[in-house]
Formats: structure tokens, sequence, C-alpha cells
């Protein structure tokens, strides 16, 4: 596994998506769950999976027919990395004070 | 979104282009079901093509494999812009043939490409081509495609423009042989098809002249005589030998072009493997009959007035984009099929 040379906000969410989940999941439920727009999920997804931190693999469904779903996960390093990552970030990221 | 989702999945690295045009697919599909938009996906896969990390092209000198792929290449291309500018010259035209507006603009939007195509090629086989000998012969080839300059130069000079840009031609089809006769060298295949491929081509050419020759000469012996002499019959009978003089023109360019694509196939033929000088051969056939039946159109339409002639342009064309499809194939090397690929290889067509 390889160090990420950048780790954005949207990293993050993404890592932190994937972090909560105890399934392999879908790249759309990634999206939404994370908030962040498709065009920023697939090219980090991409460099997560490049970089080892990241799995991805085919959905196994027969009854679906046609093209089918790619699921994600993190590995058992990446999963190490992404919670060292979050907790990091999330210690340097300005806090909001609430009244 | 389908044909978005492709494009963008086309301009991918080879190695993950399929995955992806897979799982965009099917997140494009289900995106309702997710609360996204589809058209979200497509143009997130769009943005994903074009922001991606793409290898660097590698640095490394080109192996032997490689010069000698880039060099065929070049040959590919150089031969098939010359052998373009070559069967230009039936495009000099002459007043009296009909046209179709839209088909004018097809003609034209096509013709273009190929002219972009003749001056491109040229170059790129210099640039691309290894060996002094192969260079001398793309450079010659590179002359012969100027050949529709230098009788554009020439057309209107005359009164008949299809002698005055004859030369040009006549010149561009000897280069290409020397480029040709600088190319050969003994390939030990055998010389079966290169032979045959002659005598098919010689043998089309050889009928459509008869054929023509007995359409056309019959019309001669006319009684002229039995017109009165007047006003009519002094145009009729200039339009008549004019009508004759372009006849006896276009046999003889028939039989010298002919007579030249049957020796370039015995020529180029023995460069090549078997199978691409049956390839080299069929096409050669293929454009023989077309040649033929554009002249025998031509003769039709001095003979009996047909529109037959509406079809000499599309002819042409199809046979001038087959012409540089197939010298790409068989002489540049370039593969239809990528051998290995499962998508690509069930029922495709393997020219090479």
């Amino acid at each position: 596994m390889q160090p990420l040379s950048r780790i954005t906000a949207a990293t993050i969410d993404v890592l932190s998506v994937l972090d909560e989940s105890a399934m392999p999941s879908w790249g759309l439920a990634i999206i939404k769950s994370s908030g962040r727009p498709a065009g920023s999920v697939y090219p980090i997804l991409e460099r997560l999976e490049a970089s080892g931190w990241v799995t991805s693999s085919w959905e196994e469904n027969d009854a679906r027919t046609g093209p089918r779903r790619r699921y994600y996960e993190l590995t058992a390093d990446g999963a190490t990395a992404a919670r060292s990552a979050i907790a990091s970030f999330r210690a340097r990221a300005p806090r909001v004070v609430t009244a | 979104m389908s044909l978005i989702i492709r494009a963008a999945a086309r301009t991918l690295p080879a190695g993950i282009r399929d995955r992806y045009r897979e799982q965009w697919l099917a997140d494009a599909r289900d995106a309702t079901e997710a609360g996204l938009r589809p058209a979200s996906i497509a143009l997130a896969a769009l943005a994903f093509a074009i922001t991606i990390d793409r290898p660097l092209p590698s640095r490394a000198a080109p192996t032997a494999e490689q010069r000698a792929r880039r060099s065929r290449l070049a040959l590919g291309l150089a031969i098939s812009a010359a052998l373009f500018s070559l069967s230009q010259y039936p495009r000099i035209g002459f007043s009296g043939l009909t046209s179709v507006a839209i088909w004018d603009f097809a003609d034209f939007f096509v013709s273009m490409l190929l002219v972009a195509y003749a001056v491109l090629a040229p170059i790129t086989a210099l640039v691309l081509v290894r060996g002094a000998r192969q260079r001398w012969a793309v450079v010659l080839l590179a002359l012969a495609t100027t050949a529709p300059l230098a009788a554009g130069l020439g057309v209107g000079q005359s009164f008949n423009s299809y002698l005055s840009g004859l030369p040009p031609f006549v010149a561009a089809a000897v280069l290409i042989a020397v480029a040709c006769a600088l190319l050969w060298r003994p390939s030990g295949g055998s010389l079966r098809a290169p032979i045959l491929g002659t005598i098919a081509v010689w043998a089309v050419t050889a009928a459509g002249l008869i054929y023509g020759a007995a359409v056309a000469w019959p019309a001669r012996t006319l009684p002229v005589y039995a017109l009165e002499t007047t006003e009519y019959y002094a145009e009729w009978l200039q339009l008549k030998l004019q009508f004759e003089a372009l006849v006896d023109q276009t046999f003889v360019v028939w039989a010298i072009a002919g007579a030249m694509l049957g020796i370039l196939v015995f020529v180029v033929g023995r460069l090549m493997s078997e199978r691409r000088s049956i390839a080299l051969g069929v096409v050669a056939v293929a454009i023989s009959v077309l040649g033929a039946s554009g002249v025998l159109g031509l003769l039709e339409l001095g003979m009996s007035g047909t529109i037959a002639p509406v079809l000499l342009d599309p002819l042409r064309l199809i046979a001038q984009v087959l012409l540089v499809a197939v010298t790409l194939v068989s002489v540049g090397g370039l593969r239809l099929a990528r051998v290995g690929h499962r998508h690509d290889v069930e029922g495709a067509v393997e020219l090479l």
C-alpha cells in the first residue's frame, strides 16, 4: 500500500463512508452517503484503489441482468490508514463552536 | 447517457476501459434508484476520463520491432496517399456531366477529408520511416502525391484538359512504380497470388475495353449522310466528333491505368505475404470493375443519355476510400482486430 500524495476533505468523506460500512459499498451509495458529486468520488476511488487503500469487486447478483455494479471496501492496511487519516484530518480541521 | 459513457470510457487506458464502461453503465441505469440523476453519472464519467492520471509514454528507445512497424505504417501512408492522388485523374472533368446537389456536398466533404489525408500522410510517413531505401521510396511517393496539384496548374491551359492534365499523373505513376521497385526485396513468398491478381486486373480491363469498344464503335457508322446539310447537322457533327475523341482518350487512359494497376499488383504483391497479396489483388480487381462501370456509364451518357453518370462520382469515391483503407491495412500493417481481446476477437475479420 502506498501513502496518498494528498488527502482532501472529499477524500476524508469517502474514506469515512467506507470505514463506517461493514459491507462492501456500491459506488453510487458512496456518492450518496458522502454528499460529494460523482465527478469527485470516482477519481478519489480510483486513486484509493491504485494506492492499495481500497479494493473493488463486481456484484454477484444473478437476478440483475446487464452491466454489473462495482462494490468497494477498504483493505486491511487501508482501513488502518483511513482511520488514522480521518482522525488526523479532524484534529487539524477548524472546530465549529456552537452555543 | 449510454453514448456519452461509452465515449468517455473509450478514451481511458486499455487496462481499465472495460471495467469503468460497465461500472458507469450500471451506475447510470440504477442512478434513479439511488436518488441521483443519470446525467450526473455521465458527466462524472466525462470528468473522470479527462482528469485521470495517465501513464507517461515510454522514453525508452523504440525496439527493432517497433521501428519496423512504424516504417511499415509510413509506407502504407505514403503509398495510399500516392495512389489516392493518382486516382484523382478522372476528377479533371469535362463539361456535360450531370450532378446532384446533395451528392455534391457529400462529395466535397469526403473529398476534402481525403485531400487533407493526402497532405498529412506523406509528412507523417517521412517522420516515421526508417532506412535509406524506404526513405527514398517515401520521398518519391510524396512527390507522386502532388500530381493533382501539378495537373491543376496545367488544366485550363488548353482546350482538352484531360490531355494537359495527363503528364503529371503519368509521372506520378512512374514515381510510384520506381518507389515500389526500391521497396522490392525477395520475400521468398509465392508468386502465385501476385500473378493471378495481375492477370485478373488485366482481364477485367481488357473485357471492359472490348465491351466498351463494341458499344462505342458501331455508333460511328451511323448514316450521317441521311441528315440534311443544315446548321443542325454541323452542330451535331461537331458534338459527335468531340464525343468520339473523348471516347478514344478515355480508352487510352483506361488501358494505361489497367496495365499499371496490374503491374502494381505484381510489384507490391511480391513484397507481401500471400494473404495480403490476395487482398491487394481482390481490391485491384474491384477498382478495375468500378473503373469499368464508370467508363461504361460515360459511354452510355453519349450513346443514350441515361443517368448512369450520376453513379460515377459515388463509385469513384468509394473506390478511393477503399483504396486508402486497404493499403493502410495490407501495407501499413494496421490491424482491424486486436488479438487477445475477447469482445474484439469474436466475429472479427482478420485481414492480416
